[in-house]
Parts: C-alpha cells; structure tokens; sequence
C-alpha cells in the first residue's frame, strides 16, 4: 500500500512538473483580432484597412467627418448646441478661450486624423505587396485620399502638425502637412491617368466614392487652400487648383454613404436633437451676407428646416443613411472663381460665379435660382460673394474656418467678428504625451 | 408509475444513501464520551475534537462529545473552537470505553485556533508573523443578507466592504488595506475549501453601456456562493502572507472553509426565511406646482427663456457666468402639476431563503448534502435575483496513508434587471432626468404608454418595457488527495475546476414614442463560459527536534483560465420577437471574445518554531503568467515573518502583572508579490480590429498599442503588529500597522500615448502607490456567566492612498460613462481623486458670491477657462466597525455599526434633478428665495457634485429565541429576526452615499450616477437541526 502510494505520489508530481514546464512556453494569441503581419503581408487585408480608413473616418461621434463639419459650422457661428450638457460642443459655441484643452472634439480631431493617417501610411508603406498593378493602384489612391484628407482637415485647425509617425515627434507648419498631402495626391493621381484599379478592389470597399474625381477634387481643394496659406497669393498654386478643378466632372457623384448599422455620423446627432442645429435661417452669415428673407435662397430650405425654435439639418445631415458628398461639383466651380478674382480675372471668375448662382439643381438637387452676380467687378467684391456663396451652397462642408481665414473674414474680437476661433490648441493627449507640443494659439 | 414500496420512510432511504456513501468498516474499537464545559461549567456546543488516529468529532449543544479510537495505543485528545484556547489531553486505550472530560478557557484572541493559510496547509495564529481575520458561519448567518460579500460587512477589520449598488443581483466590492492596483484586479483571492474560484465581474447585461473600460459592473460571482454552506473564513489582508497563493493574493486572500460531515449520526439542519425589501429613503423630488418660463421649456432654470416652443413673453434677466456661457433666463412661472416618480418605480420587495443540509458519517466516511432555495425580489420593479445551490461532499479515510475528498457544489442563479444606472434610461436615472410635469401612467389607445420630454424615456418604460436578465449555471467541483507517506510528511494534492456559462438577455422594446434614447429598441444576447481549471500541489515536512519545530513545505500551483463569450447585439427591431431576431440585418453586430491565460507559481517556505515562543518563516516564490511578455513573465518574490508569543516565556508567569495582563505576542512581516491580472490577456500585441462600413468587412488599427516589455507590478508589503490580552482574556486587542507599496515604477496604467506617435495608448509600468495604515481589533467579554453573556467586538482602520510617482504628465484621466474629466490618475493623489472646477473663494474662505448671491467659478487669470483642481477623494481615511451580542438564556440579541468615514461622492444625480427643475435647489430658484441663475451659475462646476460620503450604518440588528423542543427528533429550533441597513447616519443628499457607479473598479469609485440604493430588510427565520 505505502507503496502503491509513493507511485501515486510520484506520479502525480511528475504530470503537474510537466503541465508546469509546458505552461511557461506559451504563447497565447488573440484569435480574435489580427496581428499587425497578417494584416500589411497581404493584399486583400490590406484592401479590408481601405475600407477601414473610410470606417475610422466617417463613422461615429468621435469621427474625423463628425468633428470636422462640427468644428467648421461652429467656428462660424453657423450652429448652436440644443442641450448644454454637450460640453464640448458648447465650448465650441462660445469659442475664443472657452475651449478647454481638453476638449473631446478638438481631442478627437486631433486623434482620429492621426489614426487615419497612420492607418493610410502602413497601407502606402505595404503597396508592395499587391503584385498586381490595378490592385496597387487602388491601394495607394484610396489611401492617399484618407492620407490627404486627414492631413487637409489637421491643417484647417492646428499650426502646427508633426508631419511623421514616431514617438515625441516634431512638429512642422502647416504648409509642410497640407504639402505632404498634395504630393501623395499628385503621385497617384498621375498613376490614375493610365491605370484603374481594378474591380477586386472596387468590391472591397464601400460603394459612392468615385476614386479619380476625388483624388482632383481634393488636389484642388488643397491647392485652393496652399494658394493663400501665407497670406499671400501664390498664383502658381492658383492655377494648380483651376486646373485641377476644371478637370473634376461635375456629373459625378463622390460620396460618403451610411446604413443604420454605420449610420451618418451627423444626421445621428440630427436624427436625436439633443446635440446641435442650425443657427438659424441665417446660417450664421453675418455683416449683410445671410439671405433676407431666407425664403429668397432655396439653398436655405434645401439644408435646414424649422421646428419650434429649432432648425433641424436637413439634406446630407438629416438621418442616419443620408449621404454625405466628400465634395460638391459646385466647390469645384467656386474654387475655379475664387482664384481666377485672385488673378483679377473678373470676366471668368463672375461666369463661374454665376455658374453657381443661377443654377437651378445640380447632381444633389441644389438649385441657387439667384440673379446672376451684378455686384462690382473687383476683387475684393468678388471675393466676398465668392465667400457668401460658399457658406450657403457648401453647408456644413467642414471647411468654414479655412474659409473663413482665406477670406480674410473678420477675426475673432474684431469688428464684426465672424469667427469665434483662428486655430484649436493642442489637445492635452499630445501635450502631455509629447514635450514638443508648441504654445496653443491664443485664440 | 411503480410504487417505491418497500422503502416507505425518509429515514430509510438515508440509511441506504448512509450505507451507499460510507461502504463497510469494521475494527475492534472503544467509545470514548464526554462533555467540554467552559469556565463556568457551561457545556460548549460546536467544539471540534480531533485525536491523534486521525479520527474527529464535534460536540452537541450541550457540549458532549463522542469519538471512537483503536482498542489499544497511546492517543492525544485536542478540543479546540473558535474563541477558546485549545486543551490536549493524552489517553491510553486498553478496550474499555472511557470518559473523558475537557474545560477550556476562553481565548479573545484566538491564538491557538487553527487557521488555513492556503490549499490545505494550516497553521496557528501564533505561529503567524502576519494578520489573519477570522469569521465564523454563526456570524454570516444572521446578516439579513443572502449575499456572502455582503454578510462579512463590518465583520474583517481593514477590509472595505461596499455593496456598489442595492439591485438584487448587484456588486459587492471588498478592498484589503486601500487600493493596491489601478489596471488589475483590487478584489482579493477567494478560495473555498482549496480550490480557488472566480469572483469576476462578467457583463452579459447592459451590453448597450458604455461605463469606461475600468468600471466593472453588474454582478460579481460570489453571488452564487451559499452563505449558509460556510463554516469559516479566513482573511489573510495582505500580501506578505502567502507564499501558497503567492501573486494571486497580492490584495489579499478570502479562504473559504464549508460545512463538513461530522462522524455521528445524520444531522439535518433546515432553515426558511421571509426577507422584505424597502426603500430606506427618497431623495427630495419638488412638487411646488410652478416652473419656469412655459409649460413646455425644457431644463427651465437653465435654458433661455426663448428656446421654448410657445413663445414666452415674461421679463427676462441676462446672466453672464464666468466661463462665458450666457443665459437669457425667464423670471415668470406657469402652472404645472408635479409629480414623484419614485413612487411609481419602487416597490417593496420580498423574498425567501430556504436551505436544508444532511451531514454525517462514520470515522473513516464523512458526507455534506445540502440544498438552498433563495429568491429575493428589489426595491425596483420587476428585478429580482434567484438562486438554487446544491452541493455535496465526501471525504474517505482510505488508511492511514491516504484521504480523498471529492465535491461538486452546483448552483444556477437567475436575475431580472432593469437597465444600469450609468445610462439614461435606467430606472433611477430616468427620473432623474425627465421633468416631473407629466402624468407617466398615461396611455394611448392602444394601451402604450405615452412619451415624455423630448428625447426622454418614459420612466414606466423602463419599468415594463426594458427587459434584462442572466442566467448562469455554475459547478464548482473538486478532488483532493492527502497522502501520509511518513511521519511529519504530508503530500496534499488539489484539481478544482470552477466552471460557469452565462447567458445575458438584453431587451428594449421600440417605445412607441420618440425618444433620443434606444429610440427605435434594442436588443443583445451574450453567451459567456468561464472555466478556471486549478492543480495544486503542496508537500510539507514537519520535524521537531527538541524544542526546535520545523515545518518545510514545497508547493506548485497552476491555473488555467479560459473565458469565452459571444455578444450580439442589434437595433431598429420588428414587434413581436424580444430576442436578437428582431434586429435589422444591418445593425447587428456580433463580437467573440477569447480570454486564455495560465498563471502558474512556485514556492518553498520553511517554518522555525522554538518551544512555542519564537517563530520565523522564510519563503521564496516565483510566479508568472503568459499574459505577460516571455522575457519578463517570470519573476522571485522573497517573504519573510516572525512571531514572538512573549507570555509565553518564563519570565512572564512569574511577573505580578501577569495576573491581569494575560498573554502578549509581537510579529512582523515582510513580502513581496506581484500582481499578475494588471493587463488584459493581449496586452502585449498591437492588432487590428475587424468590423464593417455598410456591410463591407473593415480592418481597423487597435489605437490601444500593444507592448512587448511590459512588466508585472510588483507589490511589497510591511506590517508589523502585536496581539494583547488583559483581564482573564476577556479583553484582546489586536494591531497591525502596514506599509503596502506597488514599488519600483511598475505601477501598471493603460497610459495615453500622443496620438502623433501612431496609437493613443497602450499599457505601462509609469509608477508607484503607497497604501500606509493600520488596523486595531477589539474584543471585550465584559459578563460571561451560565445565563448571560454579553460581548463587544469592535475594528478602527485607517488608510492612506497615494500615487507616489508617474511618469506619464499627469493626470491620467479615467474613461467613465458621466463622460467627465473628473476621475484621475495623478502622482501625490490617491487612486481615482475628483478633478474638476471649483468655486472662488472670498477672504473668509467661503464660496464667493456675484452682486445677486450666485457662486462664482474659479477662472484661470481673467480667462473664461475655468480652472481645475483635485476637488474630492473617493477613499475613506477611517474604516470603523462595532458589534455587541447579548446572549440570555434561550434570547440572544446582537448589533452592528458599521461605517467608513473621510470620502468624498461625486453626485452626478443632485446636478441633474436641479437642470431638469424639480431638485431642492431648482425649487428654491422658481420660488425666489435663490437669485435667478443660481442653477446656471453651479452647473458646470463639479465642486458642486462633490460630496462629503461619511456614513454610519445600523448594518445589522438580529433578536433570536431558541424555542422550546417539541418534539423528540428535533434537536433544536430556533427563530431569529433581523434588521439590515435600518438606520444610516449621514449628510448625503441622495439615497445613500455608499454606492458605486463604476461597480467593482479599482479605481473609479464613489461615483453616484443613477445608482439603485441598498435597500433596508428585514427577515424572519425559522432554524431547526433534527
């Protein structure tokens, strides 16, 4: 019996040594999400983070697209928040000092851009993978759209903007993004022009946005915006944006579209009314801009509507599978006649104009159905309802503080102030993690 | 159906389970009987008699024993039983059965109990350089409270007991000696009988809650422990004690002793309860028939007067505060009718608790038999929780080499629940945040009920319309075998394996109104498995060389841990189905979940003893999981402890005090632990995510970064104490002060990285913690006479918790579901301390006040930033407890206080009821007697949310009467009534401030945000033992 025992005995410390010994070894993997080699090692994985870049980009509160039309609309005091105890949105309404560095909307904006980029630069940095030319083209063109897009929208609200991924990494001005993002544009836009991508990676990734116009339309957008950066018309990059305008069809649709699954991040907020709405009819245009009566510009009644005292979003942010377009075909025609006013090309830059003004629909059903523009043939006149007309017929487009500095619209505390912000400071999840986080701007 | 006729009785069928468990022994043996009395003469029930054979027994009420031994040899007799000095008693058996009669003195401290250290290892408390707590089951068994956590409220000096939540089915929390860790676990190790179990807190309701990645809330599994299944529990507070558990116990370890078979004959013990459940107290909800502005502004004290939907066309004021906002504020009121939705959620509930156990066995054969019945409904309508245990157990002597224990405790508990506080369609919160202007009992035509204010829930939606439940299904089982090989050695071998699957049921049906809140349903179904396999392994060698005793023991232990679970959840819903069903394809969204981890240790302890005086035990351990990185996932933990039982020294005898100062010990301890739970399973792995966009699949880079050096914390510990008696040891006194500390910068934290860097966390070792205090015991036995016993057992603590170091730029800012900045992570702070804006101050250091009287916040410079500040601390400074038991003849009555003292509550919900315009405050502003704006000018400020949550508790009150014996097969019954939560002293202004919106969280506590409130029982119960 002792015996018998001492076997048992022995046994049993010989199979717990050996689980024991086993165990340390082990390594165990989440079966449930991928590893980061998985993932950049193949092309249709790679195809599967494209269709990511949109997710991360257009979907939820904490979205570039959410924070980026919130952040425009309110900066212009083209908004107000319904219930108070939205505080991020609320700071942004009152503006100039009030928003803290912890704001969640700049916090995000700030974020979620450098996860976009992040996310865009291991697809660009992995294009290698894809053996195939068409697939490879398709990669680098929907990447580099979310890779300019995230930077365009970082150059909108912040100085300065740390132009690689690495740790306390150093920060360069804002020329230096905005031309980062128009180089990755220009390079796949030229590899555009002989090679499509090819259907295997249409299917991969959500239908509505078409790939060639947009890569223009953004090339032309970002030109537009580096042509007056330093204050100064660059007439070079002027000409980049007319030119890169004018080659957008304005018959095409480019379009960020939702379902209930991955709903419409504004139309959500829309869809609840307790978040934000309107102004009101004005849409926050002041100094004589807004349409009086608002009745007068159809655009108005495309947009919001009126409830009480409220003026819910209509069109592109009204529920939750409203499209959003990632461009109008008007931008378009308006960047082409803000930079031939520039140019003090008056003749072309009011047919443009007017092209906008008189027009009765378009693609997305916008009539203007205004006169034809008969103000003074200036620059500086031009300019104006060049501006006007962008408010209004771009609502909520996410653009309205570059909008609004290139303009030259009054400044914050300035007569007749129509911004309640030039740029956001930091957020504190950099500043904290990073010591190179320059001074926030004062206002 | 066929008859059973020849087994007609239930006492035959006993005998046939009896005979089936205990097989056939036959030895030529003699009886030895006899009675353990205590000073007074007074016979001494539930004493444990052990013999040197390895044979056992228990004494009956009156303190008669019997116990068997072999015909002939030499056998040493030892009585022992909580709260007396064991005795021994050596005799020679020659075939006759004799009598043998005991007197045992009382002991306050409780030196000479045996206590378990770990798996099946025990040792005296004097041997011990370290604190041990001890609770009887007699003490669990009247705390009017069907949850174990709960019934050791007030009982474990240190220990910080707090139930977050009064849902039937709600978390208790207990930290030992503060906060020791933010990231992993601060809950203690529980082990019952040697087998160590899951006390998670797993989520399969509220799938639709967002409450922060560091809240853990619903239900902890303790709930499905059997309070009336326990014998004993020992609570080891801190980390220096066990070598056996070693990182597992670094917030200390809960052993878990259950009832087991006494030789004898069978023993049924059957007890039934009724429970009430009550409101204790309502919040102050104004039914001043006046508002603001119109009928239909919504949040009238706060909103402008132009934002209501009929124009307003009374006199307005303009008010600037300080951080800009500006509010066009109507000074005119309308009529309104109030009502208190309190009135229509709360109910009083009631429950049972029915519990029948059999036990009993012959030497060599022991069983446990029991089953419980327990159904207790909340103060809430439609919640409840259910639960069914049964559980056996069998030990066999084999020989006298071999024992082998084997046992299965099953248990199925079932809740009703309403959705969690931390949402806005919660009971408590929808009342909080809808305006009380509306008749909520109304109903359309069709018989649904009508909507409120805009975007608001009906609060008798909530009520009938939400539907949450879990059922889990759990078997705790075990197989244990001692092995004897020689004298002085002993192998204990233990495979527990604790296994449980949940099933969370979430559903919201699509009001038929317009709401902002799941405003067209929801549903979510979760499946979850645990499986906790364990194998422990534990050789000990005890040799005594004179008066030198050693004890050496070697161990391992390893543990499995596999967790599985599949949530699915969708909305926009089709009537008629309440499962996940109903959904639109294209909302649903399924998530699995893999948790796999195994813990795994080692460790060699060795014990001096000299002749009963000295003690020094010195061990060394190494622990590792592979949740940690290869490289760093193994690490040495040193422990060494010391005991020294001075009056138990010669010189002590002969001194004069002596005679009142009965006996007096010092011991110290120092160790080392880690804490393995501190970073989820994949902490180390940097992924991708999958998920859609419109159907089409997605990759998404997880923002939270892996990291491959991450390291396990490392928790050392210092107490030092000393253990005193006085009076005939009718007064003990014990003290410990400790020194518990996360050292060397391994403070685990899921920090911020800058977003520019390319994720925007991952986790780190960024610093220290300190928890500094002590601890002081008091026990009294002021009269013990045959007829009247009264007896004092009181605990003071204090602790200080502070973040000494970090290396992230602080604060850390904890993800919480009131979406504020106001619980942090910062270096001189304690774990979780409010931040936030305050209020200026004037020279006499009171709130500062505008021309009108309206508070003014605090601004940086002459900015309208307001300024921040730590403004609150969720961690008491003192924890203080005291009970007092009167026994007189057949009566005996106790009490309990219980209270924690110093912490602050962040009380979210007293901000909301004045916003939305029926709190005290907003009732004082429509009246007048506040200046118009006072709500505006203090609601973005969260000084004004924070709390002073002091509490005293009448924690129990229990009156019981042995009845008189009826008949002759009834040994004894007893009735007992008792109280729980009765009285709470405070000046809390809400339902009570022990409360917790972030559950069991480390390090979000105090958090008030539509919490349900403990509710105030009382329970009747009949015991009877046949």
């Amino acid at each position: 019996m002792k015996r018998r025992i001492k076997y048992i005995s022995y046994t049993i410390s010989l199979i717990v040594t050996i689980v024991a010994l086993s165990s340390c070894k082990k390594e165990y993997v989440n079966p449930s999400a991928a590893s980061i080699p998985t993932v950049t090692s193949n092309v249709d994985a790679l195809m599967n983070l494209c269709a990511g870049l949109q997710n991360r980009y257009t979907i939820g509160r904490q979205s570039p697209l959410y924070n980026t039309v919130t952040g425009g609309a309110y900066s212009v005091f083209a908004v107000k928040t319904l219930v108070s105890s939205n505080v991020a949105e609320f700071e942004l309404e009152i503006g100039k000092g009030s928003i803290s560095q912890g704001n969640s909307i700049v916090s995000q904006l700030w974020t979620q851009n450098m996860l976009t980029r992040t996310e865009a630069e291991t697809v660009l940095e992995n294009l290698s993978v894809a053996s195939d030319a068409t697939d490879k083209v398709g990669l680098k063109a929907y990447a580099s759209i979310f890779y300019a897009l995230s930077m365009g929208t970082l150059t909108q609200y912040f100085v300065q903007i740390p132009l690689v991924k690495e740790n306390n990494a150093t920060f360069s001005p804002r020329i230096a993004a905005l031309e980062k993002a128009i180089a990755v544009l220009e390079s796949v836009d030229a590899d555009l022009a002989t090679t499509s991508p090819s259907s295997k990676f249409l299917s991969k990734i959500p239908a509505g946005i078409d790939i060639k116009n947009t890569v223009k339309a953004l090339l032309a957008r970002y030109y537009n915006v580096h042509s007056m950066i330093t204050g100064t018309y660059n007439a070079a990059s002027g000409n980049k944006a007319i030119g890169y305008a004018s080659a957008v069809s304005l018959t095409v649709k480019s379009e960020f579209r939702f379902t209930v699954g991955t709903p419409n991040p504004i139309g959500n907020i829309n869809f609840l009314g307790t978040v934000y709405g309107a102004l009101d009819s004005s849409l926050g245009l002041k100094n004589g801009l807004a349409p009086i009566p608002a009745a007068t510009d159809p655009r108005i009644g495309y947009y919001i509507s009126k409830v009480g005292s409220n003026y819910p979003f209509k069109a592109f942010a009204q529920g939750q599978t409203s499209v959003y377009p990632v461009y109008l075909p008007s931008e378009m025609t308006l960047i082409i006649a803000e930079n031939q006013a520039r140019q003090n090309n008056f003749g072309p830059a009011k047919t443009a104009l007017d092209a906008v003004r008189t027009k009765t629909t378009d693609i997305y059903l916008i009539g203007a159905s205004q006169p034809a523009y008969s103000g003074p043939l200036s620059s500086t006149d031009l300019l104006t309802d060049i501006y006007k007309q962008r408010r209004i017929e771009l609502y909520l487009c996410g653009q309205e503080l570059e909008d609004s500095r290139r303009f030259g619209r009054p400044a914050p505390n300035a007569v007749g102030e129509e911004r309640n912000r030039n740029f956001y400071p930091y957020p504190l999840i950099e500043r904290n993690n990073n010591t190179n986080t320059p001074a926030d701007p004062i206002i | 159906m066929r008859k059973l006729t020849k087994i007609s009785n239930y006492k035959e069928i006993l005998m046939l389970f009896y005979c089936l468990l205990a097989g056939f022994v036959s030895q030529s043996q003699v009886t030895i009987t006899g009675i353990v009395s205590g000073e007074k003469g007074v016979g001494l029930g539930d004493m444990n008699i052990v013999s040197s054979s390895g044979n056992g027994s228990i004494t009956d009420t009156k303190g008669k024993f019997s116990i068997t031994l072999p015909n002939t040899g030499s056998y040493i007799i030892t009585v022992s039983g909580i709260g007396f000095k064991s005795s021994s008693k050596t005799i020679i058996t020659n075939g006759k059965n004799e009598t043998l009669n005991f007197t045992i003195t009382k002991d306050a401290l409780s030196m000479d109990e045996v206590v378990v250290i770990g798996s099946s290892l025990t040792q005296t408390r004097k041997q011990l350089g370290n604190t041990v707590n001890s609770v009887s089951g007699k003490s669990l068994a009247n705390s009017g409270s069907g949850n174990l956590s709960a019934a050791l409220q007030g009982k474990v000096p240190g220990a910080q007991i707090t139930q977050t939540s009064g849902d039937p089915a709600g978390s208790i929390s207990v930290r030992m000696r503060g906060t020791g860790s933010i990231q992993g676990s601060t809950e203690p190790l529980y082990v019952i009988d040697g087998v160590v179990i899951s006390n998670a807190t797993t989520n399969v309701t509220n799938l639709n809650v967002n409450a922060g990645s560091l809240s853990e809330i619903g239900t902890n599994r303790m709930a499905d422990i059997n309070p009336n299944d326990i014998e004993k529990i020992d609570v080891i507070p801190g980390a220096s004690a066990s070598a056996i558990y070693g990182s597992r116990a670094s917030n200390g370890v809960v052993l878990i002793t259950t009832k087991r078979g006494k030789a004898g004959q069978l023993k049924i013990d059957f007890s039934t309860s009724v429970i009430s459940n009550s409101l204790r107290k309502k919040v102050y909800i104004s039914t001043y028939g006046k508002q603001l502005g119109t009928a239909g502004l919504r949040l009238g004290n706060i909103s402008n007067a132009n934002t209501s939907p009929t124009p307003y066309t009374g006199n307005t004021i303009v008010y600037t505060r300080p951080d800009g906002a500006v509010r066009t504020l109507a000074t005119s009121d309308v009529n309104v009718t109030r009502y208190d939705y309190q009135d229509d959620i709360f109910q009083t509930g009631v429950g049972t608790d029915n519990y029948l156990s059999l036990s009993g066995g012959t030497e060599k054969t022991k069983y446990f038999l029991s089953g419980g019945y327990y159904f207790n409904e909340g103060i809430i309508k439609n919640t409840d929780f259910k639960r069914i245990n049964l559980k056996s157990r069998i030990e066999q002597t084999v020989n006298k080499y071999l024992t082998i224990i084997g046992g299965v405790a099953y248990s199925n508990s079932f809740s009703n629940e309403r959705p969690n506080g931390n949402v806005f369609w919660s009971p408590i919160n929808s009342v909080n945040i809808t305006n009380n202007i509306f008749n909520i009992k109304e109903r359309d035509a069709a018989g649904n009920l009508k909507g409120v204010e805009p975007t608001r829930v009906n609060p008798l939606s909530v009520i009938e319309d939400m539907q949450l439940s879990q059922a889990v299904n759990r078997t705790i089982s075990d197989i244990q075998i001692k092995i004897k090989p020689t004298k002085g050695l002993n192998i204990d071998y233990i495979l527990g394996i604790d296994n449980f699957s949940q099933e969370g049921r979430n559903y919201i049906k699509r009001p038929a109104y317009a709401t902002g809140f799941q405003g067209t349903g929801y549903v979510g179904n979760a499946l979850v498995n645990t499986q906790l396999v364990n194998n422990d392994i534990n050789v000990s060698y005890n040799a005594n060389i004179k008066k030198i005793t050693t004890l050496t023991s070697i161990g391992f232990n390893h543990q499995l841990q596999k967790i599985t679970g599949v949530n699915t959840d969708g909305t926009d819903l089709l009537n008629g189905i309440t499962t996940i069903n109903a959904a639109t394809a294209s909302t649903i969204n399924t998530r699995y979940t893999d948790d796999s981890r195994q813990i795994f240790g080692g460790y060699l302890q060795e014990t001096f003893g000299y002749n009963n005086i000295f003690y020094l035990t010195i061990a060394g351990r190494i622990d590792g999981s592979t949740s940690f990185p290869e490289d760093t996932r193994t690490y040495f933990y040193p422990k060494v402890s010391t005991s020294i039982n001075i009056s138990d020294m010669h010189f002590w005898e002969k001194q004069s005090f002596s005679k009142w100062f009965n006996s007096a010990r010092l011991r110290a301890s120092y160790g080392k632990a880690g804490n393995l739970s501190g970073i989820s399973t994949y902490g180390r792995f940097s992924n991708f995510n999958s998920g859609n966009i419109n159907g089409v699949a997605t990759y998404n880079l997880d923002p939270n970064l892996g990291n491959s050096a991450i390291e396990p914390e490392i928790a050392s510990e210092f107490e030092i104490g000393t253990d005193l008696s006085f009076l005939d040891n009718k007064i003990g006194i014990t003290f410990t002060a400790y020194n518990k500390k996360i050292v060397g910068n391994s403070l685990l934290v899921l920090r911020n990285l800058a977003p520019s860097s390319g994720g925007t966390g991952r986790f780190e070792n960024v610093g220290n913690l300190t928890n500094k205090g002590w601890e002081l015991g008091l026990n009294i036995t002021p009269v013990s006479n045959k007829n009247f016993n009264w007896n004092v057992n009181g605990s003071l603590s204090r602790n200080k918790n502070l973040i000494t170091a970090s290396s992230q730029v602080s604060p850390i800012f904890l993800n919480n579901a009131l979406g504020a900045n106001s619980f942090t992570i910062i270096a001189g702070e304690s774990v979780g301390a409010f931040f936030g804006n305050y209020f200026k101050r004037d020279a006499s250091g009171n709130i500062a006040v505008d021309a009108v009287g309206r508070p003014i916040a605090e601004t940086v410079g002459t900015s309208t930033t307001l300024a921040t500040k730590v403004i609150g601390n969720p961690n008491p400074d003192w924890i203080a407890s005291i009970s007092n038991s009167f026994e007189y003849k057949k009566l005996s009555f106790s009490f309990l206080l219980d209270g924690a003292f110093g912490q602050d509550v962040f009380n979210a919900d007293r901000r909301t009821r004045q916003g939305v315009g029926f709190g005290d405050y907003a009732e004082r502003e429509t009246k007048g007697e506040l200046p118009r704006g006072y709500i505006f000018s203090i609601y973005a400020t969260e000084e004004w949310r924070v709390e002073k949550g002091s509490y005293l508790k009448l924690r129990e009150v229990s009156l019981s009467y042995k009845l008189p014996n009826v008949a002759k097969f009834i040994k004894s019954t007893s009735l007992t009534f008792t109280g729980r939560n009765l009285i709470s002293w405070d000046t809390y202004d809400g339902y009570d401030p022990e409360t917790n919106a972030g559950g069991n969280s480390a390090a979000l506590r105090g958090i008030d945000f539509g919490n349900v409130p403990i509710p105030r029982t009382f329970q009747a119960t009949l015991k009877a033992t046949f």
